[in-house]
C-alpha cells in the first residue's frame, strides 16, 4: 500500500506539470490580453501614443517576454508557493483565495451535507420498494428538478421569493422601517447592512437566511445524480445471495438493507466523493453570480473573462492538485471499504 | 422496468405535454410580436418622431454655503460591479473607482458645471482661479488657500506636481490616463499655491485633463513612499499596490471596505466646503440586475442602475412609482451605438452601399420596439443634446426601394439569378458580428438579417465573445459589426474617424478615410474657442452623416431608479448629484 501511494504521489508531479503547462498555454493562446483589458475598449485617444504606452505596461507585467521564459519564471515562483500578483486585483493572487475560499467552502459543505442526507434515504428507500410507486414517483420528481437549469430557477427564486414580503404589505404606506423587516429572503449577497454589529447568533441567523436561497440552488440538481447512484448500487447488491443469506438467517429487514446491502453499495459513491474536494474548492460559478456572492467560483470566472493569467494559473494549478489527491483518496478509499480490492498485488 | 406504475407515467406524460405545450405558445407568441413588428412597420414608415426631451426639472435653488435640508441618513449605492481599486490613478478605465472617489474622495482642481447649458463647462473648485496663454500652450493654476485634505494636511502644488508626475511615470500603473498627459512639456511649481503646466500642442481637452477631472488630486504626503522625499516617487510598485484606503480633500473619507461586499465612505466632518447632509454613502455588489431591483424594493439598497428593459416594465407600474423616483435623463456622457462596415471589404468601400444598408434598417422601429420608447434615433457621434450635433441632419429614411435603387446604381445586381445581388462575380454576402452578452444585439441581427434579404443581401450572423470581437477589430478581421462607444471615445472624434488611426490598432477599425474629415478633426482639437469648434465638429457630423462610416443607430438614457425618502433629488444637465440630497429627519433610516 505505501509503496503504492508513493507511486501515485511521484505520477502526480508530470500530471499537474501536463496540467499546468496546457491551461497556460491556452491562457496565453485566448485573443486579448491583460493590458488591453485595463486600457479599456473605449477607444484610444491615439493609437500610435497608445502603442509606447502598452508596450511599456507589457514589459511591467513581463507579458513581453517569450511564452517559454514566462511559464519557466511562473513555475519558479509556483515552486516557492508564490502565485504572483493579479493584474486586474494589484493584490497578491494568495490573498485573493483567501478571502474568497471560505465562503465558497461554507456554501459548499453545506450543501454537500443537504445532498447526502437527503438523497441517501430517497435512494434506498426507492431500491427497497423497486417498481413501486415511491420508487416511480422519486425518479419522476427527481428527473424534473434535474432538468431545471440552474439559471432559471435561481432568477425566479430571486423574482418571486426576495423583496418585500407580501403584495399585500407593499406600497400600502407603511413606514419603511416596517416594510423592511418583512422580507422573504434577501436577494444578494451573503449578510444584511448591519451584520457585524450584531452579537453572534442574530448574526448566524443572518448568514443562514442569505444561505437559503443559493443552497437550494446548489443542492436540487445533486438529488437526483445520486439517489439514482445509490438507488442503482443497492439493486445490485439487494439480489445478492449474501442478501437473501441474511435474510433466510432471520435477520430484520432493516438490518439487512442497512448493515449488509448498502454498506456494500457504498463504492460508487466514494468516486462521487473523490470528485467533490475539487468541485468544492472551485465554487460554482452560476450559483455564485445569480446571488452575487464573492466566492471562488466568480474569481475565477472574472479571472478568466479579464485574461488575469496569474489568478486563472492559481486556481487551475490548485484545482488540479485537489482533483488528483481526490483521486488517490477515492482509491485508498476503494481499499478501505472493499477488501477484495488490493493496490499491493496489482504492483 | 415493468408496464405498470401508470400513475408516474402518467406525470411523466402530462409533464412532457406541457412542455411541448409551452414550447408551441411561445413559438406562437413570437410569430404574433413578428407579425406586429411588421404591421408597425408599415403604419410608421416616414414622419420622424422626435421624443421630447424632458430639459432640466429645475435648477438646484442653492447658491449659498448650506446644502438644504436636515442631517443624516445613508445613501446606499447597488453596483454590479466592484471596483477593482481606490485607486484613481491606477484604476484604468474602471468607471466605478471614478463613480465612487470622483468628487467623493478625490477633487480635481476645477470641476464641471452641473447645469452648463452647453455640456462640459468647467468651475474653479480646488483652483479658485487659473489662466490659459494666448498661444494656449500655457496653462496656470492657483490653488484656494483654505483647502486641506481629510487628515488636515493643507492642499499645496506640490501634491497638484506629485498627481502629474505619478501617473506619467512609466512604473505607475497607469496606462489609459498617461496616454492624456502626453503632450505636457513641463510642469513647474511657481510658489507654494500655483502650478504652470506647458504644453507641445494645443488641445481643447487639455484644461479637463490638468485640471485632473478623472483622477482629483492625491495628497503626496500619504501617496508617496516613505523612502524617497529626495527622488520623487522611489516606490512604484508600493503605490500600484495601494488599491484601498484612499485619502483625498473631498467631502466624504473611507470608511472600510468589505471586499465583494460593501463598501462605505463617512463624511469628512473636516471638509473645507460645503458640507453634504448624507453621513455615509455605501455600496452594495450586486452582479445580478434582478436582485438588485428586489433589493431596492425590500429597502436594503436605495439607488439601483436598472437594465433598460427593467426601467421600461417599473416605470409603467404606478405603485413603484409611488415609492421610488424612475429617472431616465441624458448627459453628455451617453453613450452610442453603430452598426460599422468595413470599408476594406468590396461592398463597403462604396458609399452607396452604405448608404443602402442604412437605409434598410429602421432604427425608429428599433427604438420604439426594441428600446420600448426608452432611446433616441441618431445621425452623427455626438450627444444629440450638444452644440457639436448638427440638428438640422435630416436621418436617413428607411426605405428599401430607395435602398435598391442605390444598390443598382452602385453596380450589384442579381446578374445570376440566384437572389443573390453580385459585382464581378462576389455575391453580396457579408458576416454581421456582434457581442452574444447583449440580447439586443441578437435581434438586431436577426432584424437586419430579414431586411436585408428583402433587397437581395445575405448577412450571416456571427455572434462572438466580447474579447473575440475586440480583437477581430483591431486586427481588422470583420465585415460588419454593432457595437457602442462611450467614455474617451465621445469626447474627441480623432480616435474613432481619423485616417491616422487606421493603422496601428487605432480605434477607426472601418477604416473610413476621408481628407477634409482628417482636416477638421485636427483643426478641432487645436480650437480652443468653444463656438469654432462646435462649427467644425457640426460640419464633420454632416461629412460622416453622408459617407455613412456608420451605421448610427440610437442612443439611450441615463436610468437610476431612487427612493423616495431623498429629497431634492434634481436632474442636472450632468445628471444626478448626490451631494445635495437629503432624507426628513422623520423618515431617516440608518445612522
Amino acid at each position: 500500500m505505501t509503496t503504492y501511494i508513493l507511486r501515485r504521489v511521484l505520477l502526480m508531479i508530470p500530471t499537474l506539470l501536463g496540467i499546468t503547462i496546457v491551461v497556460f498555454a491556452i491562457s496565453r493562446i485566448a485573443p486579448g490580453d491583460p493590458v488591453s483589458f485595463s486600457m479599456g475598449t473605449s477607444g484610444q485617444m491615439d493609437a500610435q501614443q497608445a502603442g509606447g504606452i502598452r508596450a511599456a505596461r507589457m514589459k511591467l507585467y513581463g507579458l513581453d517576454k517569450p511564452v517559454c521564459v514566462q511559464y519557466a519564471s511562473w513555475l519558479g515562483h509556483v515552486v516557492r508557493l508564490d502565485f504572483g500578483d493579479s493584474i486586474k486585483h494589484r493584490r497578491k493572487v494568495s490573498e485573493l483565495i483567501k478571502e474568497r475560499l471560505p465562503v465558497t467552502l461554507t456554501l459548499n459543505l453545506i450543501a454537500l451535507v443537504i445532498v447526502y442526507a437527503i438523497s441517501l434515504p430517497v435512494g434506498i428507500l426507492a431500491a427497497v420498494k423497486h417498481g413501486r410507486f415511491f420508487d416511480r414517483a422519486s425518479s419522476v420528481i427527481l428527473l424534473m428538478l434535474w432538468s431545471l437549469p440552474v439559471m432559471w430557477v435561481g432568477q425566479m427564486l430571486i423574482g418571486y421569493f426576495t423583496g418585500p414580503f407580501s403584495p399585500a404589505t407593499f406600497g400600502q404606506g407603511l413606514p419603511p422601517a416596517q416594510v423592511r423587516g418583512l422580507t422573504w429572503f434577501p436577494p444578494a449577497g451573503l449578510s444584511s447592512n448591519y451584520a457585524e454589529q450584531l452579537p453572534f447568533l442574530p448574526w448566524l441567523a443572518d448568514r443562514l437566511w442569505h444561505l437559503v436561497l443559493p443552497v437550494l440552488c446548489l443542492t436540487y440538481t445533486g438529488f437526483a445524480y445520486l439517489a439514482k447512484q445509490v438507488r442503482a448500487a443497492m439493486l445490485d447488491n439487494l439480489g445478492m445471495d449474501y442478501v437473501r443469506t441474511a435474510r433466510a438467517k432471520g435477520l430484520s429487514e432493516p438490518t439487512v438493507i442497512l448493515r449488509h446491502a448498502f454498506r456494500n453499495s457504498i463504492i460508487p459513491l466514494i468516486t462521487i466523493m473523490a470528485t467533490l474536494l475539487p468541485a468544492m474548492f472551485a465554487g460554482s460559478v452560476i450559483v455564485e453570480k445569480i446571488f452575487s456572492i464573492p466566492g471562488m467560483g466568480l474569481l475565477a470566472f472574472e479571472a478568466v473573462t479579464n485574461r488575469d493569467y496569474n489568478v486563472v494559473m492559481a486556481v487551475a494549478t490548485i484545482a488540479g492538485v485537489l482533483n488528483l489527491i481526490g483521486l488517490l483518496l477515492g482509491d485508498i478509499a476503494y481499499a478501505i471499504a472493499d477488501p477484495r480490492i488490493s493496490f499491493d498485488r496489482a504492483v | 422496468m415493468s408496464g405498470r406504475g401508470g400513475l408516474a407515467t402518467f406525470f411523466l406524460f402530462l409533464f412532457l405535454s406541457i412542455i411541448i405545450l409551452l414550447q408551441v405558445l411561445s413559438i406562437v407568441q413570437s410569430d404574433r410580436l413578428y407579425e406586429r413588428l411588421n404591421h408597425l412597420n408599415q403604419t410608421l414608415e416616414g414622419g420622424s418622431r422626435v421624443r421630447s426631451v424632458q430639459d432640466t426639472q429645475q435648477t438646484s435653488a442653492v447658491a449659498d454655503d448650506e446644502y438644504p435640508g436636515d442631517e443624516g441618513d445613508w445613501l446606499i449605492w447597488a453596483f454590479r460591479v466592484e471596483p477593482k481599486t481606490l485607486n484613481p490613478i491606477s484604476a484604468e478605465t474602471d468607471i466605478y473607482t471614478v463613480w465612487i472617489t470622483i468628487p467623493y474622495i478625490f477633487e480635481p482642481l476645477l470641476v464641471y458645471d452641473f447645469d452648463a447649458a452647453n455640456g462640459r463647462q468647467l468651475k474653479p473648485h480646488l483652483a479658485e482661479s487659473y489662466e490659459v496663454s494666448s498661444d494656449g500652450l500655457e496653462i496656470t493654476f492657483r490653488l484656494r488657500n483654505d483647502i486641506n485634505f481629510s487628515d488636515g494636511t493643507p492642499v499645496t502644488a506640490d501634491d497638484v506636481v506629485f498627481t502629474y508626475e505619478t501617473m506619467t511615470n512609466p512604473k505607475v500603473d497607469a496606462a489609459n490616463v498617461a496616454n492624456r498627459y502626453a503632450d505636457v512639456l513641463k510642469v513647474t511649481k511657481i510658489d507654494n499655491l500655483v502650478v504652470k503646466f506647458s504644453l507641445k500642442s494645443r488641445h481643447f481637452l487639455s484644461l479637463e485633463n490638468l485640471s485632473f477631472t478623472r483622477t482629483g488630486i492625491l495628497p503626496r504626503h500619504i501617496y508617496q513612499s516613505r523612502s524617497g522625499m529626495a527622488k520623487p516617487f522611489a516606490d512604484a510598485e508600493q503605490f500600484n499596490k495601494r488599491v484601498s484606503d484612499p485619502v483625498g480633500s473631498g467631502p466624504y473619507v473611507f470608511e472600510k471596505w468589505d471586499v465583494g461586499r460593501t463598501l462605505v465612505l463617512r463624511r469628512n466632518e473636516n471638509y473645507w466646503g460645503r458640507k453634504p447632509k448624507l453621513k455615509k454613502i455605501a455600496y452594495q455588489f450586486i452582479a445580478n440586475p434582478v436582485a438588485s431591483v428586489q433589493a431596492l424594493r425590500s429597502h436594503q439598497v436605495d439607488i439601483v442602475i436598472p437594465e433598460p428593459e427593467q426601467f421600461a416594465e417599473l416605470a409603467n407600474d404606478s405603485r413603484f412609482s409611488k415609492e421610488f423616483y424612475c429617472l431616465s435623463y441624458w448627459t453628455p456622457a451617453t453613450p452610442f451605438y453603430y452598426i460599422g462596415w468595413n470599408q476594406g471589404t468590396p461592398f463597403f468601400s462604396d458609399r452607396l452601399v452604405r448608404q443602402a444598408m442604412t437605409g434598410i434598417i429602421n432604427r425608429q422601429e428599433i427604438v420604439a420596439h426594441l428600446l420600448q420608447g426608452h432611446g433616441q434615433q441618431i445621425t452623427g457621434p455626438f450627444y444629440f443634446l450638444g452644440p457639436d450635433n448638427d440638428p438640422n441632419i435630416e436621418p436617413i429614411a428607411y426605405d428599401p426601394q430607395t435602398s435598391e435603387q442605390l444598390l443598382d446604381r452602385a453596380g450589384w445586381r442579381d446578374t445570376d439569378g440566384d437572389g443573390l445581388r453580385d459585382k464581378d462575380g462576389v455575391p453580396l454576402r457579408f458576416k454581421f458580428m456582434y457581442s452574444n452578452s447583449y440580447a439586443l444585439f441578437e435581434r438586431l441581427a436577426k432584424l437586419l438579417k430579414d431586411e436585408a434579404a428583402k433587397v437581395g443581401v445575405e448577412v450571416i450572423a456571427e455572434p462572438c465573445e466580447w474579447s473575440i470581437l475586440w480583437d477581430r477589430l483591431n486586427r481588422r478581421e470583420f465585415q460588419a459589426y454593432v457595437a457602442g462607444w462611450a467614455g474617451d471615445a465621445l469626447e474627441d472624434p480623432y480616435q474613432l474617424f481619423h485616417s491616422s488611426q487606421i493603422g496601428g490598432g487605432g480605434s477607426n477599425f472601418v477604416g473610413f478615410r476621408n481628407p477634409e474629415a482628417d482636416m477638421i478633426i485636427e483643426q478641432a482639437r487645436r480650437t480652443i474657442n468653444d463656438a469654432e469648434r462646435h462649427k467644425l465638429y457640426q460640419r464633420l457630423h454632416e461629412i460622416l452623416h453622408e459617407e455613412q462610416p456608420y451605421t448610427f443607430l440610437f442612443t439611450r438614457p441615463t436610468f437610476r431608479l431612487v427612493d423616495r425618502r431623498f429629497k431634492n433629488v434634481v436632474v442636472h444637465k450632468l445628471g444626478l448629484n448626490y451631494l445635495e440630497w437629503y432624507v426628513p429627519t422623520s423618515q431617516q433610516r440608518y445612522e
